[in-house]
């Protein structure tokens, strides 16, 4: 979770950044929310075209008022 | 589709067939090669398997059922293993295995399903062991043998096969004796594999007995024969024969293929002959101009596997590693590994590095696979560091961490987290978690100390989220857990422990050990927040106000929880205003007292709380209907105010003597001081304190306006100042001036009254609410309930009644529930005759029935026997007798009168009422009585057509809100005892419950599926009934049913394509269309199969909606199925009719390809486009596309045009005599310039047709050698005597060209065509002319024609022939083939 948060900084201020966990199995769920701070952090993350982290890629999607990222 | 039932070999498989049919090796060449060069795989795998389809499918391998047959089951099925192969050329053994489980689960499994399994044993199983994939195979091939499938020869070969693939040892003639006594029949293909297990094994001689049984058969010997005998005859020892073999196969005219050349490399390779691979690939690349580069990769297989690996290299660099090859370099990586040859692996993988795209990491299969195979640390090591210095991997070491998590392989991962510190890579907590669930599931304990352990080696420090979610529940709580774990030396004390600590005994509920735990001395300094959420929850599980007080003290006193600036006064303010926020408004409502005491024992301790946070808290308990409490809440506020005067923005209305000072000063200087008066105001009446608020109001009286009027009111009410409340409110807001109160204030003023039994005051505020026209919002409504409902309690019968009268008169609400403290009040007082007269009253006036159950059961508890009667009577009377028995079920049930209940539920006759049973259950969940669920579904066991697993899912749900997992299990032995068999919505329930509580489920947990099973149990009666009906050919009525069963229930997606099908039978478009939309929304990607879809294009073609059926069309060829003929000629001259061309030709150019698999003629297209430009008077364009297309016809015999019949008779019956002269005119040109007589023989005919007999024979005076064009004049006479009316025809014939007719033909179709038209005279008469001809007639014409004599009641004039009809058919046909 601290590198997604590190990760997405880079854009601007990230309020929240949630990754859940299956408690059943130990592994995270494959996706996280972001919350940022304005909107315009937001619309930097989009500006960036690929979002690669360890090596695996990144599949984005807006919320309304919610940011979200799939891994 | 049909990717995986050919992909084995992709593009192997294809050439020995493709051979064959394309003589010149130019041509050979070209089709083998790949369309380059945009090489995209899927269109790849489309373009080999379309072709070889029919070819395959028909004689290769008889598959029982045609693709258009294909279960639903088996496309899923298929599908899945599909997708597979078709984006990595492998199989996951899991998914296999996943789709194996899933079949059996179904039943009877499909021949097809089996084949596909069987099919997928071999090589598309990379990671598999060859043994194990063999043993897999018959593993299948049992299960499937006893769940019913029917093995074929098909089933035979894909395990021979499988074994070939697998290199499995195994006697071929126990294999053929094992056919035989299954009683199936070897074919060319199994013969063929036979051959290649003899040669592998190198068996000469066993494979030149089959071979020479292939010949004695007349069978075809094709490469695939000869590809294993370069084998055998190597294997055998003989490189010598096994080299000639190529030469022989040319003298037998068959060309060696990549299939040969991929048998003679291997057996160089097993010979590490290097110098004669190099020598071959030369000649392969100068002479066939092959890619070889799939060929090569099985080479380095072959090498690595002979031990020559010095040779790979030189191989390697042959081949070109391309986008495309990924998939099959992909399966050599992982069969290289499988097989132990991991550096080898490694090296082809390295030469994948410059097909990497955006950087995204390569080589994770490789790794993973390396882990599955449990490759050494060290050698991991190596290939991580390797594959991150060639920069194809970011992060190959966490990853490989991974898999060894996700495979639970806890000493490996252990040592990969050594390595990633090593390389000063993070280590987390959460690494630890897959362990320690692993553990946990094996109720390993001594595991999970050793994580612990391990853990704490590598320094990582493990958070409470560890301790809580993954340690702790292993033990009943954590004073235990912490004792063990200091016993197994792995209690480490860390922050994280005690968090974890107070929040696992906060979360279960044990307040006082959370207390102890915070008054602990060694508890280290936390901030209250990263506990917060699970004390809310003790809080809220426990009623202990003492040591909610003691707890929240120590979170106010104690310094180690308040780490954070704002300090405790937030701190704990916060606290409570997430504490009540959590709560709903029944709990807050339920807790009201508790909650007082709470405050007031807080006051004691002399905690306060900012004022910001109480006014929150207020709006809180306020919108929760417990304005009450905010009376006591205010005693947190602190009274010590530090801040001066002018610090306090206007705003601010919380400083009281602050305020009081400005409105003296403001005074004193003759300002105005309204503003500062109505801030005074509110901050008093914020304060509570109404006193002050109204010696204000009388002091500064001039000033005041009417906002403050209005908080005052307000307060007033709160402190049940009637009085003073009241006289504001008469002097302020007059009944007759125009400006009113809020909703909330008129209600408060409404109570208040109510409460003080001024009920002429309360009624004529609720009046002056609907003269002012109030806004009434649902709250208003749910206050109203609360005020009537509160009298009601009182017992205040007339303020109930008055005040319901008048909200109800004035239509100030409208809701059933605003009548029952009508009958409450009198339950309260319990006077059971007035409620039921109450009750009765209310129904008449309302038509409503309320509180019946109430009533029952306090009729029950008094044992008042006779009024109980009555109710039941004025219950059966209204609603029957079934809901009045039902009442005093629930009644009995909820008075724990179980025998009674007993007794009423068994009552003959009595049926299952849901919705009744659904009421009560949901009442018992939700006051959470779990006895008296308990008893209703024990009770209603044996109640006629009761749901029982409903009522079980209703038990679980209970279970569920009280996390009660061991009643749970009980609930679930319970259905087992009573045989349920649970619907899939019970055991995700069930599991559920189990997961939440950390117990093991004792069940396969069913995966959401969207057929569900309920709907198919349920729907079957009636889906049955569509089905049978549609059978019938009563569609109508067949759809009638499905209307109103729709939204009820789902069927299964054959029932919709019946329903579909009869109804497009009988020319229901739009009901047809219908039934395909609610298909489509119910059942994903559903299709229909190409018989219905085509006489779906047929409708449409009938109703002119062209477009749609152009789209169904495409459809169709889209999933690559065919549509059937009449359907494309339909849709093909409804297009020519109107002159489309645009469309016909984007027709033409879609059915290129599958004209001649249809049956349509590339003569009817052309028809079709010609009189397509006919009709747009364009005859010259018709004539010039026509033309050259007839001419070249002649020497394209393939997609021959020939004919233009169609042409000529459209034009012609149309009356389109400009176009039939023009068409005349082209017809005569060519046969007079280019000797084609085919058209104007089609001219000639047509105006024997048309009766036109004076130009018909003018032609045939001009053209005499269209007598020449036998077979058209012969088929245009069948044609004729096949339908009714048309005997004119060949009588016209035999007119104009008797001398040119096979008369033995034209009188046999003569007779036909009147015995069609039961012309008896006429059928006599021919038969006299035959006779004087002395015309032999065929047996077939004497059988038609005796039966048609006897059939009219005539004397039959020569022998009837003796054998039937059909027995004559058969006779000529035969002789007929054996002539040809």
């Amino acid at each position: 979770a601290e590198e997604l948060r590190e990760y997405f900084s880079q854009f601007g201020s990230v309020q929240r950044c949630q990754l859940p966990f299956d408690k059943d199995t130990g592994f995270h769920r494959r996706y996280c929310w972001i919350k940022f701070s304005t909107p315009q952090d937001v619309q930097n993350v989009f500006q960036k075209e690929s979002h690669i982290l360890e090596g695996a890629k990144l599949a984005l999607k807006q919320q309304p008022r919610r940011r979200h990222s799939q891994r | 589709m049909a990717a995986l039932l050919n992909s084995a070999g992709r593009l192997r498989a294809l050439c020995p067939r493709l051979l064959p049919l394309l003589r010149s090796p130019a041509a050979a060449a070209a089709a083998i090669r790949p369309p380059a060069p945009a090489r995209n795989n899927l269109y790849q795998v489309r373009f080999f398997t379309v072709a070889p389809q029919q070819e395959g499918n028909v004689k290769e391998e008889p598959i029982s059922e045609t693709p258009n047959r294909q279960t639903w089951r088996f496309d899923w099925a298929l599908n899945k293993l599909d997708n597979s192969v078709r984006k990595t050329g492998r199989i996951p053994k899991n998914l296999l295995l996943k789709v194996f489980h899933e079949i059996c689960k179904t039943g009877c499994p499909g021949s097809n399903q089996s084949l596909l399994l069987l099919r997928s044993c071999g090589a598309l199983l990379p990671e598999v062991l060859s043994p194990e994939r063999t043993e897999l195979a018959h593993m299948i091939w049992d299960r499937m043998k006893e769940l019913g499938a029917v093995y074929d020869t098909s089933h035979y070969n894909a395990l021979l096969k499988v074994y070939l693939q697998n290199e499995h040892k195994f006697s071929p003639t126990e294999f053929l004796a094992r056919m035989e006594e299954a009683n199936v029949q070897p074919n060319r293909v199994t013969y063929q594999r036979l051959i290649a297990a003899y040669c592998s094994e190198g068996d000469i001689e066993g494979a030149s007995k089959i071979l020479g049984f292939m010949k004695s058969k007349d069978l075809p010997i094709t490469e695939a024969v000869f590809s294993s005998l370069v084998k055998g005859h190597a294997r055998s020892g003989d490189m010598k024969s096994a080299e000639n073999i190529l030469s022989v196969m040319r003298m037998a005219g068959v060309e060696p293929g990549p299939d040969t050349y991929l048998s003679l490399l291997s057996v160089y390779a097993e010979k590490g002959d290097a110098d004669s691979i190099k020598k071959t690939l030369q000649d392969v690349e100068e002479t066939e101009g092959y890619l070889m580069d799939r060929v090569l990769m099985q080479v380095i297989f072959s090498l690595a596997k002979a031990g020559y690996p010095q040779y790979i290299e030189d191989i390697k660099e042959r081949i070109r590693f391309e986008r495309e090859l990924i998939p099959d370099a992909m399966n050599l990586c992982l069969t290289l590994i499988t097989h132990g040859f991991e550096d080898i692996s490694f090296r082809i993988l390295k030469s994948l590095s410059h097909l990497s795209r955006d950087n995204v990491d390569q080589g994770s299969f490789f790794l993973q696979h390396c882990v599955n195979r449990d490759m050494p640390v060290s050698k991991l090591k190596q290939f991580c560091n390797e594959l991150k210095e060639a920069k194809m991997h970011s992060a190959p070491l966490p990853f490989v961490l991974r898999c060894a998590l996700e495979t639970n392989r806890s000493a490996l991962a252990i040592d990969l987290m050594k390595l990633m510190k090593e390389e000063g890579l993070p280590l987390r907590p959460h690494y630890s978690w897959p362990l320690l669930v692993g553990f946990q599931k094996e109720k390993n304990l001594k595991g999970i100390f050793e994580v612990l352990k391990a853990m704490h080696k590598l320094g990582v420090e493990l958070d409470a989220e560890t301790y809580v979610d993954y340690v702790f529940n292993n033990f009943p709580d954590s004073e235990t857990a912490r004792r063990q774990l200091k016993e197994n030396d792995c209690l480490f004390e860390t922050v994280g422990l005690s968090v974890a600590e107070i929040r696992y005994e906060a979360s279960h509920g044990r307040l006082n050990n959370v207390l102890s735990l915070l008054s602990s001395a060694s508890t280290p300094p936390i901030d209250n927040r990263q506990f917060r959420n699970s004390l809310i929850v003790g809080f809220k599980s426990s009623d202990d106000v003492h040591l909610w007080s003691k707890i929240t003290e120590l979170l106010y006193k104690d310094e180690r929880y308040c780490l954070t600036p704002p300090g405790p006064t937030e701190a704990v303010g916060y606290f409570l205003y997430h504490l009540i926020d959590s709560m709903s408004d029944s709990e807050v409502q339920a807790k009201e007292e508790r909650l007082r005491q709470y405050f007031h024992q807080l006051k004691k301790m002399n905690i306060v709380i900012p004022t910001s946070l109480y006014s929150g808290i207020c709006k809180l308990l306020d919108s929760s209907q417990v304005p009450e409490l905010i009376k006591d809440a205010r005693l947190l506020l602190s009274h010590k105010k530090t801040l001066s005067t002018d610090s306090i923005p206007e705003s601010a209305k919380t400083d009281v003597s602050a305020l009081e000072k400005k409105l003296e000063m403001r005074k004193a200087e003759n300002q105005p001081i309204t503003d500062v008066l109505k801030q005074l105001i509110h901050a008093l009446c914020e304060e509570e304190n109404m006193q002050k608020a109204l010696e204000v109001k009388a002091k500064y009286e001039p000033d005041m306006v009417v906002g403050g009027y209005a908080a005052l009111i307000n307060l007033c009410c709160r402190h049940d100042n009637v009085e003073e409340a009241m006289n504001l409110k008469e002097k302020v807001f007059p009944k007759n001036s125009p400006v009113a109160l809020d909703t909330g204030k008129y209600v408060a003023l409404v109570e208040v009254l109510g409460k003080h039994g001024r009920l002429e005051d309360a009624i004529n505020i609720l009046t002056e609410m609907k003269e002012k026209d109030v806004p009434i919002s649902e709250r208003t409504v749910a206050s109203l309930y609360r005020i009537l409902n509160a009298a009601a309690i009182r017992g205040d019968v007339e303020a109930v009644n008055r005040l319901h009268e008048t909200i109800v008169n004035l239509g100030l609400a409208e809701t059933a529930l605003l009548h029952s403290p009508l009958i409450t009040v009198h339950i309260e007082k319990d006077d059971m005759p007035a409620a039921l007269e109450a009750l009765i009253n209310c129904y008449k006036k309302y038509g409503k029935i309320l509180q019946v159950h109430n009533i029952y059961c306090r009729l029950i508890e008094k044992g008042d026997a006779d009024l109980l009667q009555k109710v039941s009577d004025f219950i059966s009377r209204e609603y029957g007798d079934m809901m009045a028995l039902y009442d005093l079920f629930f009644a009995f049930l909820q008075t724990g009168k179980y025998k009674e209940a007993r007794k009423v539920i068994e009552t003959p006759g009595l049926r299952a009422h849901p919705g009744r049973l659904h009421w009560f259950a949901k009442r018992c969940i939700s006051s959470n009585q779990m006895e008296t669920l308990e008893h209703m579904v024990d009770l209603t066991q044996n109640l006629f057509e009761c749901d029982r697993d409903e009522m079980y899912y209703f038990l679980l749900q209970l279970c569920e809100s009280n996390g009660d997992w061991k009643k749970a299990e009980a609930v679930w032995t319970k259905m087992q005892e009573e045989n349920i068999v649970p619907r899939e919505k019970t055991l995700i329930l069930l599991a559920d419950i189990f997961q939440k509580n950390g117990q093991v489920v004792p069940f396969e947990i069913p995966k959401a599926r969207h057929e569900d099973t309920r709907s198919v149990v349920a729907s079957n009666v009636e889906e049955r009934k569509i089905r049978l009906l549609c059978k019938k050919n009563n569609a109508k009525e067949a759809y009638n049913i499905f209307l109103k069963m729709q939204g009820k229930n789902e069927f299964h997606f054959r029932s919709y394509e019946t329903l579909i099908k009869a109804l497009l039978t009988q020319g229901f478009l739009e009901e047809a269309i219908k039934v395909k939309q609610i298909a489509e929304t119910h059942i994903k990607g559903f299709t229909l199969n190409s018989a219905a879809s085509s006489l779906l294009i047929i409708s449409q073609v009938r109703r002119d909606y062209l477009k749609d059926a152009m789209a169904v069309l495409k459809g169709i060829l889209d999933n690559g199925s065919l549509p059937t003929r009449p359907a494309v000629i339909a849709l093909i001259q409804a297009l020519a009719e109107k002159g489309d061309l645009k469309n016909l030709q984007a027709l033409t150019n879609m059915l290129e390809d599958i004209m001649k698999s249809v049956g349509v003629s590339a003569s009817l297209t052309a028809n079709a486009i010609a009189l397509a430009h006919t009709k747009n008077n364009d005859l010259d364009a018709a004539v010039k596309y026509l033309e050259p297309l007839l001419i070249s016809g002649v020497q394209n015999p393939d997609q021959a045009v020939r004919n233009i019949s169609y042409l000529l008779r459209k034009v012609s019956e149309e009356g389109l005599e400009p176009a039939l002269e023009k068409f005349g005119v082209m017809a005569e040109r060519l046969a007079s310039q280019f000797g084609i007589y085919r058209p104007v023989t089609d001219l000639f005919l047509q105006y024997v047709s048309a009766d036109r007999v004076d130009d018909a024979r003018s032609l045939i005076q001009r053209y005499g050698a269209l007598v020449e064009q036998k077979r058209t004049l012969g088929s245009f006479m069948a044609r004729a005597a096949s339908t009714p009316g048309q005997a004119k025809k060949i009588e016209t014939l035999l007119e104009l060209i008797p001398e040119h007719l096979d008369t033995e033909l034209a009188y046999r179709y003569l007779l036909r065509c009147y015995e069609l038209d039961g012309d008896v005279a006429s059928v006599k008469a021919v038969y006299e002319r035959i006779k004087a001809k002395n015309i032999q007639l065929h047996e077939i014409s004497l059988k038609s024609l005796a039966t048609f004599l006897k059939k009219v009641g005539e004397p039959v004039p020569f022998t009837e022939p003796p054998e039937s009809f059909k027995f004559y058919v058969e006779k000529w046909r035969k002789r007929k083939l054996e002539a040809s």
